[in-house]
């Protein structure tokens, strides 16, 4: 095409035109910091100004003119935004002497060996000669490399703070970290977390290809047990300081390698440049976070590293973070577990089922409990509430747990074991309260005593009724009362206890679910297993429940089934009270 | 049934001061309460009748409030008188065994 003898006479037509203005025209177009170029309908390039000259690699207009147009874009990789490879004939320019309206182009092009990337903005206008045929294109070439990859980081940095937020498995935090970096920031990435030994592990490792995703694999297998730290993540794990290679030789590659195969596949990666972040927690290095340039060409420079590092500082944060947050987690789940039985006991003649759900977020220890225990041959079962949560609660519930089951061994009548918690709270230096039913179970029925706790409920073919009498909340008060009842129970009837969380549940407008939706609910669903009876409160109280859960909430579910030896609805048999020392 | 807005009145009476609750008196409103009281307090009060009568609601932290204020009224030295206890409040203090324990008293007003 350039061989035809028409352009260049074209392009004299064109420069004679400018005869006396091109000097000026020179001047002024020098002067502008953007890169402007005129492309005559030849589409060779007959003008650049000097800021053109230099992104284009020549030494003057001249050298320009006699160049092929396209071989100036040889030494680039050229695409757009949206990576789709960009051509000559895509160029706005080149379209407009085609007779094409263009639109402006945003070219990322990223040069062959040096891997320098940069963001143009092109936009071309006509200029026409005197009969409106268009002649040369003019183009200015904005460099945008800056704001765009600004915008890009940006946009990158809020995705990656959804990611952050995203989970508490730091783990699967870091694997999407990683997965979004590619391909837009680097062509692999991968994070390492460093052992308190000296070792590491690798947490991910991300390519937008999963072939390369095998390479990568197979390397992992040469890896030394070791860090050497003089040397890359070594390097990094030793100093906490980052580091960028932009220069990779093979020499380096062939020196690291163990055997040809590994030479093979650390050729096969073709590094371009390198860049490892420390992930740093109170100044402590925790891990790093490494990207990897190659297939894409372009290079990493100090912009790079800084915005490395600023990943990095948000996934250290995460991974902080989440490792608090699990070991939380575990301490109040270890607390937990200890202030509830391992597991609901089998009881001669009971069916049994508890349901238990703390409120607030998970690694916060409720303070609401229950416990049973064998004495003698009978049970005794308690639940209560202590005011309060977390690891202040936890103390009070086991002391109250531990007095319980310690008192139960010199006297078991409920009303007494609920007199020594009073009086075992009542030595705390702070005031200690706790609201607690005690039952004793036997092949009969159950002894109950009430200490300031909502009374347990009996459902039967009679429906259902409130059992026992109020007695003291524990650990404070100078007149206490624990009147003590006996039950008898028909084979079939169940008790249900409780604590105040399952009636106070807010549903709403405020309102709380109450004693007679409870009632209501064990009425209805009579003849139920304790299980079931379980599964059917727990899903009535979800449906109910409007907001956060407010309050702990503990229910133990008591199925009779033993010979009841004596027929009646039961009753207060005996008046035994327990009178605290006013 | 729609909740009512925790309110705090307090008012300065000749023998001291009158705090009168209304709304919900639960574990997110008793930090409220206590502050009204500890500024009551400071500013040189030594009798303190809280009103309960606009109380729709109180749970096992308002009951635990009471009891702790009971105490301190001992310990501090100034007077603590509860009145006008709604019938749920009532209900929770009764089931509670803290009745004969708090100082109620028949409103003066």
């Amino acid at each position: 095409m350039s061989s035809d003898p028409q352009p260049d006479a074209l392009v004299e037509e064109l420069q004679r035109a400018l005869a006396g203005s091109e000097q000026r025209l020179a001047v002024i177009l020098d002067s502008l910091a953007e890169a402007v170029t005129i492309r005559g309908s030849d589409n060779h390039l007959v003008h650049a100004n000097r800021a053109a000259l230099d992104r284009l690699g020549f030494s003057s207009a001249e050298e320009l003119r006699r160049a092929d147009p396209r071989a100036l874009m040889g030494p680039y990789e050229t695409s757009d935004e949206r990576g789709e490879e960009i051509g000559m004939d895509d160029l706005p320019s080149v379209k407009l002497l085609r007779g094409e309206r263009p639109e402006p182009l945003l070219l990322r092009a990223v040069h062959r060996d040096t891997g320098e990337e940069q963001w143009s903005l092109l936009k071309a206008t006509a200029v026409r000669d005197a009969s409106g045929e268009i002649e040369a294109a003019v183009t200015i070439i904005e460099d945008v490399t800056q704001s765009k990859r600004a915008a890009l980081r940006m946009e990158f940095m809020a995705q990656i703070g959804e990611v952050l937020a995203s989970s508490l498995d730091y783990q699967q935090t870091l694997r999407n970290v990683a997965g979004l970096a590619v391909p837009q920031i680097a062509d692999w990435c991968a994070v390492d977390l460093f052992t308190e030994d000296g070792g590491r592990e690798s947490v991910a490792i991300a390519h937008s290809d999963p072939a390369k995703l095998r390479t990568a694999a197979r390397l992992r297998g040469y890896e030394p047990e070791r860090l050497d730290p003089e040397r890359g993540l070594g390097l990094v794990m030793s100093t906490g300081e980052s580091q960028l290679y932009t220069e990779i030789h093979d020499e380096q590659l062939v020196q690291t390698a163990i055997d040809e195969e590994h030479l093979r596949l650390l050729r096969e990666v073709g590094f371009r440049a390198v860049v490892i972040v420390p992930l740093q927690v109170h100044e402590r290095t925790i891990g790093a976070l490494t990207m990897v340039s190659a297939e894409s060409g372009r290079s990493f420079d100090r912009g790079d590293v800084e915005f490395a590092e600023q990943i990095a500082a948000r996934a250290a944060l995460a991974v902080e973070s989440a490792r608090l947050y699990s070991e939380r987690s575990a301490i109040a789940r270890t607390l937990q577990d200890s202030l509830l039985p391992e597991a609901i006991p089998q009881i001669p003649g009971w069916e049994l089922a508890a349901l238990y759900r703390p409120a607030g977020q998970e690694g916060e220890v409720g303070g609401d409990f229950y416990d049973f225990w064998e004495l003698d041959g009978e049970w005794l079962m308690v639940i209560g509430d202590v005011t309060g949560k977390g690891v202040g609660a936890a103390t009070v519930t086991s002391l109250v747990r531990h007095t319980a089951r310690a008192a139960s061994e010199f006297d078991p009548r409920p009303a007494q074991v609920l007199a020594r918690i009073d009086a075992a709270l009542r030595r705390r230096p702070t005031v200690s309260l706790c609201t607690a039913l005690c039952m004793r179970l036997s092949p009969r029925g159950a002894t109950i005593a009430v200490g300031g706790h909502p009374p347990p409920l009996r459902v039967g073919q009679d429906g259902v009724s409130e059992l026992g009498e109020h007695g003291t909340l524990l650990g404070a008060l100078a007149r206490t009362h624990w009147p003590e009842s006996s039950i008898e129970l028909r084979s079939g009837e169940t008790l249900v206890a409780f604590t105040d969380g399952v009636t106070d549940t807010v549903g709403a407008g405020g309102e709380r679910w109450g004693a007679e939706r409870l009632r209501s609910t064990l009425a209805e669903t009579r003849g139920l297993g304790p299980a079931e009876l379980r599964g059917r409160l727990v899903k009535e109280l979800d449906e109910f429940q409007v907001g956060p859960q407010a309050d702990d909430t503990a229910v133990v579910i008591m199925r009779f089934t033993g010979e009841a030896r004596v027929a009646g609805s039961g009753g207060k048999l005996s008046g035994v009270g327990a009178q605290g020392n006013g | 049934m729609s909740q009512t807005p925790f309110e705090i009145e307090s008012v300065r009476e000749p023998d001291g001061a009158r705090l009168t609750l209304s709304g919900e008196l639960d574990i997110a409103t008793v930090p409220r309460v206590v502050a009204a009281v500890d500024s009551t307090l400071t500013a040189g009060v030594r009798t303190l009748t809280i009103d309960l009568g606009g109380l729709g609601f109180v749970d096992s932290s308002g009951l635990r409030m009471f009891i702790v204020l009971d105490q301190r009224a001992s310990a501090e030295g100034w007077t603590l008188r509860l009145t006008r206890p709604p019938k749920q409040a009532m209900t929770v203090f009764r089931v509670s065994g803290v009745e004969q324990n708090l100082p109620f008293v028949e409103d003066a007003v």
